[in-house]
């Protein structure tokens, strides 16, 4: 019931709840308008999981909580320049997701403080409500509330930065979450392997090759050549990861008034220790590229 | 007494008033319909024209990494507004996998669960029935 409440009065309570009309422009792909780049970015962007399902997964597998695997934020300040503001903002986005899902609203202030903070050196603070996330994140009861409010906030900033042409900000945070998502499961594989953990470590694959992609875009500048650089390293060891796949028909029912849809189909990761050894040794030196700006 | 009722009529008018708009009021409303054991994810806004040529409806896409052993709620709701009732579909590949409406009954779900067996980059489209100008949202929730 408490849980009910709580999302009851996230959806009337979102940041930046603007009540203009939906532009008809940015939801809609016109395959006739667009070059295979811009289509990939847009996809990118929107096929990056959701910091809270990598959470969800190590919550699901009874991954106990350790603060040791999230982000810094004791210097934040330090961060300069909107190429490091940007992917420190995914990778402590991240860290929210992972905090929120967790229950540890206690340790939440820190992190939401330090969003703030890269959010407005990013011009883009209007989309925090940092009094509320405060709000909420002082009661456990919020839970439902502080999760809706933070992932809502990101998604409004994001929509707000493809309409106003900053894809490249946009691609950054998604990359900082794919950084993060991909170093809390590794870490936690590493401390104790499990075979979901590993797979999903595997299926990051689909999101890297697109990432390598966007960043050839923009490999004239000299932190999005680097960055290529580190992913391409990556991507050697990805190569050797296999994804099996073998289709079948979804079954459809209905199940108290809802339908439900069924998949059969199946997905096989093909991954080895040693593989995930080296993603985590590769992803760990790309990450502290980022959070050690902070030191 | 007729003031308490003025009051409460005049507070459902603004209420209906209210989701009906085109705007972020329709996001927030529409995730009213997550359940209590779910996690919202994203939103999907499509804003559309009527239909020019009816065997070439407009459609709003998007794409979304689903993730095996995860069960996912698509939620639609449309601006009222707007005449087009929404449908949103989720597709693999060119694969058909779910709808919220159902061509041959004629069935408007508004919503469906998918438990995801295969990991991968699916497409969301949303459309408006008979092509005709529609405002709507697609919720995107999970459940924990």
């Amino acid at each position: 019931m408490l849980l009910a409440s709580g999302l009851t009065y996230s959806c009337s309570n979102s940041t930046n709840e603007s009540n203009e009309d939906f532009t008809q422009v940015d939801s809609i792909i016109a395959p006739e308008s667009i070059g295979v780049a811009k289509e990939s970015m847009t996809e990118l962007i929107d096929n990056v999981s959701s910091p809270i399902e990598i959470a969800s997964l190590l919550l699901d597998e009874n991954v106990p909580f350790n603060k040791e695997y999230i982000s810094s934020t004791d210097n934040i300040d330090n961060v300069v320049g909107d190429f490091n503001s940007a992917v420190n903002l995914g990778i402590l986005g991240t860290d929210l997701g992972y905090l929120n899902l967790y229950e540890k609203t206690s340790s939440v202030m820190s992190t939401v403080s330090a969003i703030n903070d890269l959010s407005n050196k990013l011009k883009v603070g209007q989309f925090f409500d940092f009094d509320l996330l405060k709000r909420l994140a002082s009661n456990s009861n919020n839970l439902d509330s502080l999760i809706y409010t933070s992932i809502s906030s990101f998604n409004n900033m994001d929509d707000y930065l493809r309409e106003n042409n900053r894809t490249n900000i946009s691609t950054l945070i998604v990359t900082g979450v794919w950084i993060e998502s991909t170093y809390l499961a590794t870490q936690v594989y590493t401390d104790k392997s499990n075979e979901k953990i590993a797979e999903r470590i595997g299926e990051q694959k689909l999101i890297l090759n697109n990432l390598i992609l966007i960043f050839n875009n923009y490999k004239s500048d000299p932190q999005f050549a680097q960055l290529l650089s580190d992913f391409q390293n990556l991507k050697t060891i990805y190569d050797d990861i296999s994804i099996v796949t073998t289709d079948s028909e979804p079954e459809s029912k209905i199940v108290n008034g809802m339908l439900v849809i069924v998949q059969n189909d199946e997905s096989k990761v093909n991954i080895t220790d040693e593989q995930i050894a080296k993603i985590a040794a590769e992803v760990e030196k790309i990450r502290n590229s980022f959070i050690n700006i902070n030191a | 007494m007729k003031k308490i009722l003025t009051i409460i009529i005049l507070v459902l008018i603004a209420k209906s008033f209210a989701y009906s708009q085109c705007n972020q009021t329709l996001v927030t409303n529409c995730c009213h319909n997550i359940s209590s054991n779910s996690v919202f994810l994203q939103q999907y806004r499509a804003k559309l024209a009527a239909a020019t040529n009816p065997t070439d409806l407009p459609v709003a896409r998007f794409s979304v990494l689903l993730s095996k052993g995860n069960t996912y709620k698509f939620d639609v709701c449309s601006a009222l507004d707007y005449e087009g009732e929404a449908i949103l579909q989720l597709f693999d590949g060119n694969k058909l996998v779910a709808s919220t409406y159902h061509t041959k009954s004629k069935t408007d779900f508004k919503a469906f669960e998918f438990y995801c067996s295969k990991t991968a980059i699916y497409k969301i489209y949303i459309s408006f029935l008979d092509g005709k100008p529609g405002c709507a949202v697609g919720i995107l929730s999970m459940k924990k």
